[in-house]
């Protein structure tokens, strides 16, 4: 009897067991999971469902279902190391996308991106050449850029509204904008504004700080008309002069512009327009505070708002009170105009917000399609998946209806947030930086990007920037890998000095100190490097 | 009499500087996550705030009923995951600590080079994710990750090994099995050691961001309250970074200094209310294995 029981329960479990592997066979969706590192709001599955059910009406992606996973840096290096599943993932901005490519993280596209197979990138590759060629490497491309409504990076010298009278702006701008580099003249300008405010007692400490953004100054005034190889302020600080049509490398520590700016440096720390703590504390940057700032800004737009008076050249920081009425904060003096915006060093990663392939993915083929459909055309079907992805439920969408909530109302091209304003955080119900899934000028804006700034970036990256001047080293790339670790000593060096000198904090003793750099860059063989930049240069340029 | 007085106020004003020292960075942590961003980014840290704002804590507090659940879920975590763990620890060291254990010298060898050489987050994460298939829906990495500690065990073993064995001989003369030797005898002689062990874990516990982070990004229900504290601090920095790019808005009053304080204020609440309780066990249980011989 035992027996018997045995058997029909041992027949039972199989016939289930087979029913099972059946029914797992049967289901042949395709997952692909998609790592995105501002994915996570409290409504996210909401519309990540709905996202996939409106994909799975779309011809080729009946079978596919998108698994979206939260990125963060640490996330990618497991997935990486341990090969996990990933077959789109964000990249750019906090990633070192050469080491990337070189740990052969992310999948070569060129096979993928073709005329017939991905139309709508293979269209956008060729309109956005630049941007698409910064996601390129060594001829492969690698990355997919999601566009920005950014048109020339300019640098600019912040001023609180209330003491705009004490700059010469026109001054400024004019000697800004008749030379790429930063003349005396310049410094000279600050230097009266900072003495005719002090003078007249003219800082509310309630509102404004006293204290200058020193380093801010430094990094975006000092550096202009050098490009630097590499991009950035880092490493060996190697540049040349744009204007040089030799491209004589040089450590930016030995040019006229950095003894030029100590000189004003030292000059402010005694007046005491720089915070005694300011190596403590750090400048005061990014903050309307300070009685001068310095930064960049993607935009020379110049009609953000136009009804406060906003002209080309200055743009203004506002802020709206509680009847929401708009106020002006800052000045925004831009330090240089479109025209300037000379067209140098391909830099690696300089669009800064891509999308890639990564190897680990088990799709690449459809992955790359699904990118394709979302860069769809306006009022496609593609494009409409899009908008539902970065802004979640329209207040009168069937989906709103469906999950009993929604994300942001449209007033024509303009999709307003219900709990944000430019971009959403984790705290939002739900919603993706539009940066970050595509091109932005795809999607709808957000209030903070006026109408028609689309067009007016897209034909500046389009168009204008094309026709601009090229520096002696335009798309050329540089390999230092030979001298990392002469570099990393001539970093440690400039760690060690710079900040006390661009700081000003020795006073007029800053040749000392200065002299003292110099001689310890000079003896971690600064040269050799220079050499091997220099021979790689001359070569680009011959050739 | 009088040099006792005199030497008894140096040694006050000793501890009095030594016992401000240790609150006033404690102070400053507080009145920094209450200030107004722009007054910290012009003047630095100060003791007396000229203003107060409360924005950093209006910023955590902003979608209040995620991070309700995340405290909740926080709190449960951390009040489990230590009482398994040190379950787990004590009843692994207690044989360990007995010498009529035979293969307590393999055991103990094979914890010890586990220590030594661990393999690491990339494996571990493989093993978790790919062979056990944890992570994502399923919390139990919580409770699993934490579960055994060789450090712990060999504390406990050090403590158990502490206790008069003529307790232990006398107990099983009286015809107690092992496990009421454990848990009649030993374990209520090892107070202090289980209090430490469990109120060290809950701090960990509490503190833990790292394992929402790694397996349960996607997660909000399994979200730990550091975590969601963290991707508030990012998005902050996100925000203000990506709108400097633009250029767009002005950003002075994002909160990022003033909000790392608020965490800080919020992330150490559950320590003071706990600290008192456990005190008593603090120093006996921090002592074990420090005196030799």
């Amino acid at each position: 009897m035992f027996k018997k029981i045995c058997s029909v329960c041992l027949a039972l479990f199989m016939i289930l067991g087979i029913a099972l592997c059946t029914a797992g066979c049967g289901d042949s969706k395709v997952k692909l999971i998609w790592a995105g590192s501002t994915l996570g709001n409290e409504e996210s599955e909401m519309v990540f469902e709905a996202f996939n059910k409106e994909l799975q009406s779309v011809k080729g992606f009946e079978n596919v279902e998108i698994d979206f996973q939260k990125q963060d840096t640490t996330n990618w290096q497991l997935w990486m190391a341990s090969n996990t599943q990933i077959d789109i993932a964000w990249t750019g901005y906090s990633y070192d996308i050469e080491t990337e490519i070189n740990n052969g993280s992310y999948t070569a596209l060129d096979e993928y991106i073709t005329e017939e197979n991905t139309p709508n990138i293979y269209a956008e590759k060729q309109e956005y050449s630049a941007d698409y060629a910064s996601g390129s490497y060594k001829g492969k491309q690698y990355l997919i850029p999601n566009q920005q409504p950014i048109a020339n990076l300019s640098n600019i010298l912040k001023i609180p509204v209330e003491l705009k009278d004490y700059m010469n702006i026109d001054g400024v701008l004019n000697e800004c904008h008749s030379n790429k580099k930063t003349t005396e003249k310049v410094y000279q300008y600050i230097d009266e504004y900072l003495a005719a405010v002090t003078k007249a007692h003219a800082i509310d400490t309630d509102t404004v700080a006293k204290y200058i953004d020193i380093q801010g100054i430094f990094k975006f005034v000092a550096t202009r008309g050098y490009e630097f190889i590499g991009g950035d302020l880092t490493g060996a600080w190697l540049c040349y002069d744009e204007e040089d049509p030799s491209a004589k490398i040089v450590n930016f520590m030995e040019t006229d512009a950095y003894r030029l700016f100590l000189k004003y440096a030292a000059k402010w720390y005694n007046d005491g327009y720089v915070s005694p703590n300011v190596l403590v504390n750090g400048s005061e940057s990014g903050s309307r505070s300070p009685v001068l700032n310095a930064h960049s800004t993607g935009m020379w737009y110049a009609t953000e708002n136009p009804e406060l008076g906003e002209e080309r050249g200055v743009t203004y920081a506002i802020e709206t009170d509680d009847a929401g009425n708009k106020f002006i904060t800052m000045y925004n003096l831009l330090l240089e105009t479109p025209e300037q915006d000379w067209q140098g060093v391909s830099t690696l990663g300089s669009e800064k917000t891509y999308l890639c392939i990564p190897y680990t993915s088990k799709n690449p083929e459809i992955a790359i399609k699904l990118l394709d459909l979302l860069r769809a055309p306006v009022g496609e079907k593609g494009n409409d998946l899009l908008n539902l992805l970065v802004y979640g439920f329209e207040e009168n969408s069937k989906y709103a209806e469906e999950y009993g909530t929604y994300h942001y109302t449209l007033e024509g091209d303009c999709a307003y947030g219900v709990d944000y304003y430019a971009q959403p955080d984790s705290s939002c119900k739900y919603g993706i930086a539009h940066w970050f899934v595509g091109n932005v000028f795809k999607t709808y804006r957000t209030p903070n990007i006026q109408a028609g700034q689309g067009d007016y970036v897209k034909k500046y990256e389009t168009v204008d920037r094309l026709t601009h001047k090229e520096t002696a080293l335009c798309g050329f790339r540089v390999d230092l890998s030979e001298y990392s670790n002469v570099i990393a000593n001539i970093q440690t060096i400039i760690n060690e000095y710079n900040d006390t000198l661009i700081c000003g904090i020795d006073g007029s003793n800053y040749n000392a100190t200065y002299d003292e750099m110099m001689s310890k860059i000079n003896g971690a063989d600064l040269a050799k490097v220079k050499e091997a930049v220099q021979s790689q240069a001359d070569k680009y340029i011959s050739e | 009499m009088k040099q006792n007085k005199a030497y008894m106020a140096v040694i006050h004003t000793i501890f009095i500087l030594l016992t401000l020292s240790f609150l006033l960075p404690f102070i400053i942590i507080v009145i920094v996550s209450i200030s107004p961003e722009s007054q910290i980014t012009t003047y630095g840290f100060q003791l007396i705030p000229q203003k107060i704002d409360f924005t950093a804590y209006g910023l955590v507090l902003k979608n209040a009923g995620v991070l309700f659940k995340s405290i909740i879920w926080t709190l449960f975590i951390s009040a489990t995951a230590p009482a398994l763990a040190v379950m787990v620890n004590a009843l692994m060291a207690y044989p360990l600590a007995r010498n009529d254990y035979s293969l307590r010298k393999p055991v103990n060898v094979l914890m010890i080079v586990s220590m030594m050489f661990s393999g690491g987050l990339i494996p571990t994460y493989i093993i978790y994710t790919q062979v056990y298939h944890l992570g994502g829906a399923n919390p139990m990495l919580y409770w699993l990750s934490s579960l055994f500690s060789v450090w712990n065990v060999i504390l406990f073993r050090t403590f158990f090994k502490g206790i008069p064995a003529e307790l232990i001989e006398s107990a099983t003369i009286d015809g107690a099995t092992q496990p009421q030797v454990l848990f009649h005898v030993v374990a209520p002689l090892s107070k202090s050691i289980v209090s430490i062990q469990y109120f060290t874990s809950v701090i960990a516990r509490w503190n833990d961001y790292q394992t929402s982070l790694i397996y349960y990004p996607n997660n909000q229900e399994y979200w730990t309250v550091q975590y969601y504290m963290q991707t508030i601090l990012q998005s902050v920095q996100q925000l203000k970074a990506s709108l400097e790019m633009q250029g767009l808005r002005d950003t002075s009053e994002a909160p990022v200094t003033t909000l790392k304080y608020a965490m800080c204020v919020i992330s150490i609440i559950p320590v003071f209310i706990m600290f008192p309780y456990v005190q008593k066990f603090f120093s006996k249980g921090i002592a074990v294995g420090s005196v030799k011989g």
